[in-house]
């Protein structure tokens, strides 16, 4: 034991002696893990640190299980997992999965691509210019607080219940998010480098592409990572009100059916995709971080 | 060793300047009626106690702030407003871009300047070379130590070859041995060149090695104590008796 507790005190020490980690360059991994690991409990049952984040949800699966085993609940309203795994794989045999989230996830590469890149150019519009956030910065704080599904009445009238409904609403949720960030991203270009520019009197192209995108980058993909976010939210909640396919519409045939089982593939689904979403964005952001990295020294 | 008058402008005119900060309704002013004028190829330092308006000085001949009233010139050109060409900073910070690696932020200084691109290269290597840093061409900056970044930041100046040079304590982070050396390399430039260099510096033996004239600074308000000419001839020698005597004399008016 006192071996222990000294290697706890060194690491303790070290963890206070290193200076705290930009938020963006890409060491907030490793901090993570020695803090978990001075708060581990010593002695048996260890897991390894990759199962960590399934013990929860295997212990609720094993209650949800036990619960509708005693037959608390009637099955209508809460199936049991095993009832919700069949339904998944006879779904996932006849293609019913495949078709509908297929669906799905063409209106979010649409609804992100049109909501990212009008966003980040409507962003850097307002953020370069005084003029333009003068004129439309008001408008589009007002156009922002209005959520993208509050739109859907007014524009189920306008586009009727097709593609481009849906694709409006989720432009308009990815945009939202994606305007802020960039505007932050490029208020927050350090000043410093932005006079060595000036003194360097770099060319324009040379300005966006050495200085301006590179600094905006780390935010850029905080905006983006919110935006998938949203564009999922929304998605879902579009296909139960208004659609013929895709995932939230399947979530909303299964509750017309009472057959709560599908509604909650749906949702396995949901959380899934949009689970593995944001770890793929999250990694090229830390890929990012890790090369622009500053020092964090004296001298930064 | 005398500066030839190649133009009858001079490089750098800095003529009755003042600048004043706002800070939260209290206005101050971090320089006031300075004139100062710089002959071509000439190196001038500036001594002061911190705060007495040194980097604010070089920012405003930097073209990065406007005086409140004044003027400042280089080449006698229609006044400074923003930065010019043919001159570069050294900044106090070394301000390279983390995202690129020493080649790249030194290319940057390049971006105005028409070269042919083997030749480009080849002045980058050149004055990263120069600077120590032969090895590191691909290192990024988080890579490097204080030191060698302030040496990577000097390069990044140098390399555009401008006929005015700024350079704010652009050795402060050195060890005695590197700085001397860079001393050297910079009055190598110097003779080769025939830049001007406008040198702020809180070591006074760098001011007299280096310099053909050493102004003093005093603070609150900011300005002009004394403009002292060295007039020894180089290369100087630190241990000489006129050296020393310069030397007491400077460090008695900084007191
Ligand atoms: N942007 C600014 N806003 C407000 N005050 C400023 C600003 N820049 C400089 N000052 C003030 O002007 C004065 C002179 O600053 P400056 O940086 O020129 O000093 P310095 O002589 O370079 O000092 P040091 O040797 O410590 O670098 C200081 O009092 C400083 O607080
Ligand atoms: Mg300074």
């Amino acid at each position: 034991m006192p071996l222990d507790s000294k290697a706890l005190d060194t690491k303790d020490r070290a963890g206070i002696l290193h200076p705290p980690p930009l938020p963006w360059n890409g060491r907030e991994a490793e901090r993570g893990d020695g803090g978990r690991r001075l708060f581990r409990p010593a002695g048996a049952g260890r897991l390894p640190d990759r199962l960590l984040p399934f013990a929860l949800p295997g212990a609720l699966l094993a209650s949800w299980q036990a619960v509708t085993a005693a037959g608390f609940m009637p099955e209508q309203v809460l199936p049991p997992p095993s009832l919700v795994l069949r339904t998944f794989i006879a779904f996932l045999g006849d293609g019913e999965i495949a078709n509908n989230l297929l669906v799905s996830l063409r209106r979010i590469a649409c609804g992100l691509g049109i909501g990212v890149v009008t966003g980040f150019a409507f962003g850097l519009l307002l953020g370069v210019s005084r003029r333009a956030e003068a004129y439309l910065g008001p408008l589009f704080r007002a156009f922002a607080a209005v959520p993208a599904l509050g739109w859907i009445p007014v524009l189920i009238l306008i586009l009727g219940i097709d593609e481009a409904l849906k694709i409006v609403i989720l432009s308009k949720a990815c945009f939202v998010p994606m305007v802020i960030a960039t505007l932050d991203a490029y208020r927050n270009i350090p000043a410093r480098l932005r006079e060595a520019a000036d003194v360097m009197r770099l060319s324009p192209r040379t300005r966006l592409l050495k200085l301006t995108l590179p600094a905006m980058m780390p935010m850029l993909f905080g905006g983006l990572r919110l935006s998938a976010g949203q564009a999922f939210v929304s998605l879902i909640v579009v296909e139960m009100l208004a659609a013929t396919e895709g995932i939230g519409y399947m979530m909303v045939w299964g509750r017309t059916l009472f057959q709560i089982d599908i509604v909650m593939v749906g949702m396995a689904i949901v959380g899934v995709t949009g689970f593995l979403l944001d770890a793929l964005l999250r990694r090229i952001e830390r890929g990012i971080g890790a090369r622009m990295g500053e020092r964090t020294g004296s001298h930064g | 060793m005398t500066p030839v008058q190649s133009s009858p402008a001079p490089s750098l005119a800095i003529e009755n300047v003042r600048k004043t900060f706002t800070v939260e309704t209290r206005t101050f002013a971090a320089l006031d009626d300075v004139s100062l004028t710089l002959r071509h190829n000439e190196i001038v330092s500036i001594l002061g106690p911190s705060g007495c308006g040194k980097s604010t000085l070089l920012r405003l001949v930097a073209g990065l702030e406007t005086p409140d009233a004044g003027a400042l010139f280089i080449n006698g050109r229609r006044p400074v407003a923003g930065p010019a060409r043919d001159c570069a900073i050294v900044f106090q910070d070394h301000r390279l871009f983390p995202w690129l690696t020493v080649s790249g932020n030194v290319d940057l200084a390049l971006d105005s300047c028409r070269l042919a691109p083997a030749e480009r290269r080849e002045r980058v290597r050149r004055y990263i070379a120069l600077v120590g840093l032969g090895s590191f061409a691909s290192a990024y900056p988080r890579q490097l130590s204080g030191g060698m970044a302030q040496r990577a930041a000097i390069a990044r100046a140098l390399v555009a070859e401008p006929a005015l040079l700024l350079m704010d304590e652009p050795f402060g982070a050195l060890d005695s041995l590197l700085r001397t050396r860079l001393q050297g390399e910079l009055l190598d430039i110097w003779e080769r060149n025939r830049v001007t260099i406008l040198l702020v510096t809180h070591d006074v033996e760098e001011a007299i090695y280096l310099s053909d004239r050493v102004v003093v600074m005093q603070p609150n308000p900011g300005r002009i104590r004394a403009v002292v000419d060295v007039g020894l001839p180089r290369p100087r020698q630190r241990e000489e008796t006129a050296f020393i005597a310069l030397r007491k004399s400077l460090l008695e008016l900084l007191s």
